[in-house]
């Protein structure tokens, strides 16, 4: 279910060669390492979030601690599933920062604006219950549910990223599908009906 | 629900839920990074250190005196009170009067005085060179606990749901870091202890319940 635009690494790039040259203070290489890693992390930040300011800021603080520490980087995983680990970590915490500043569901009054703002034909309202669904989910269901079918990432790939066995990401994803099938099963229903 | 219909459903969701903008500020968000960068140069030290401010290098870090505090007391607290065995899961008999969230208190009891007790051990573990799997197999243990409690109506009362959330959040990360001890990771939790005022709240709710 992996979106096909996109943008991957640029497999030209040598990642070894990319990461000396940035830790060399090559800044057009740092600009092409943030490049060939940019739309993935920031859309993830934004599947994690729903919010584009918290997106934004979440990507800028991922890069900045990714080249920070890139010294400190083992080369015991890709790149890429590094900063995704970063990005998960990084997305979460702020989210909960956000979450605690906020302390508040969003009013009813959002719902339209929400709905419209994702852009798509459709029920609204379908896609309103899908929302708030997933984001009834805990935390580390609606993650594994988010990368696994919404963003195609497979299990190995999750389980690295997340730091947990692969069978405790399956386990997580069939949970998480069971409990959305659960809530949303008056929906089918009404549907049907 | 059948299974075609429940598979539209994620289709529709993966279309729908929290679609990024066809147009993200990739040049802005470079412009602060670089910035950034600028203002600040990369830190060399050892991945393997935990990051700690500065201003907590000297002499115990204050969270963990008032966590070493917190096991003191409730070391102390648990032992004048009579060793019951208690179940894993609380059973409630059909028609009893007891609330749901006091049926749960014991279970409650226990699991903050051993997340306290995994938190006051956790920057141990973290300066040591080994990985101690019995350590973090406990994390995950007090994990799912932590989960079962926000399911259950001992999350009824906010000010615990809110520490659950929080403490759900520090074990997830302490959980992830017997995979990887990046230093990034070790700052984040250091983060989210200090940001949450994680180990103030523990040590407040075990007294409340010590004292109920």
């Amino acid at each position: 279910m992996r979106t096909a635009t996109v943008p991957t690494p640029d497999s030209r790039v040598s990642q070894p060669d990319l990461i000396a040259r940035v830790l060399a203070g090559d800044r057009v290489a740092t600009r092409q390492l943030y490049d060939a890693h940019a739309p993935r992390v920031y859309r993830i930040a934004y599947r994690l979030t729903g919010d584009a300011e918290l997106a934004r800021e979440s990507t800028q603080d991922v890069f900045i601690r990714a080249f920070q520490r890139l010294a400190g980087f083992r080369g015991d995983c890709a790149l890429a599933t590094w900063l995704h680990r970063i990005t998960v970590t990084v997305v979460l915490s702020a989210r909960e920062k956000r979450k605690r500043q906020t302390n508040r569901e969003a009013p009813l009054d959002d719902w339209a604006e929400h709905a419209a703002s994702s852009g798509s034909a459709g029920d609204p309202i379908l896609r309103e219950r899908l929302r708030r669904a997933i984001d009834q989910l805990p935390e580390a269901y609606r993650v594994t549910l988010i990368m696994h079918d919404l963003e195609g990432y497979k299990h190995n790939e999750i389980a690295e990223i997340l730091g947990v066995a692969e069978g405790t990401c399956k386990s997580r994803l069939s949970l998480a599908r069971a409990r959305l099938r659960a809530m949303l099963c008056d929906l089918a229903e009404e549907v049907e009906s | 629900m059948t299974d075609e219909r429940f598979e539209e459903l994620m289709r529709e969701a993966a279309r729908t839920y929290n679609p990024p903008p066809p147009e993200p500020p990739y040049e802005e968000m470079w412009l602060a990074v670089d910035r950034a960068l600028t203002e600040a140069p990369a830190r060399r030290e050892d991945a393997r250190v935990i990051a700690l401010p500065a201003r907590r290098s000297r002499g115990l870090p204050g969270w963990l005196k008032a966590a070493a505090m917190l096991a003191i007391g409730f070391g102390i607290g648990r032992m004048s009170l009579p060793v019951e065995p208690e179940p894993a899961i609380p059973a409630v008999a059909a028609g009893t009067s007891v609330p749901a969230s006091r049926a749960y208190s014991g279970v409650t009891d226990r699991y903050l005085g051993e997340t306290a007790a995994l938190l006051i051990a956790l920057p141990t573990e973290l300066r040591s060179n080994s990985v101690d799997s019995a350590f973090y197999s406990r994390a995950d243990e007090l994990l799912l606990q932590t989960r079962l409690l926000l399911d259950s109506p001992a999350a009824a009362e906010p000010g615990l749901r809110g520490l659950f959330e929080d403490l759900e959040m520090v074990l997830v990360q302490i959980v992830r870091l017997q995979a990887d001890r990046d230093s990034t990771h070790i700052e984040l939790l250091n983060e989210a202890l200090e940001q949450g005022n994680v180990l103030p709240r523990l040590r407040t709710a075990v007294v409340e319940h010590i004292g109920d």
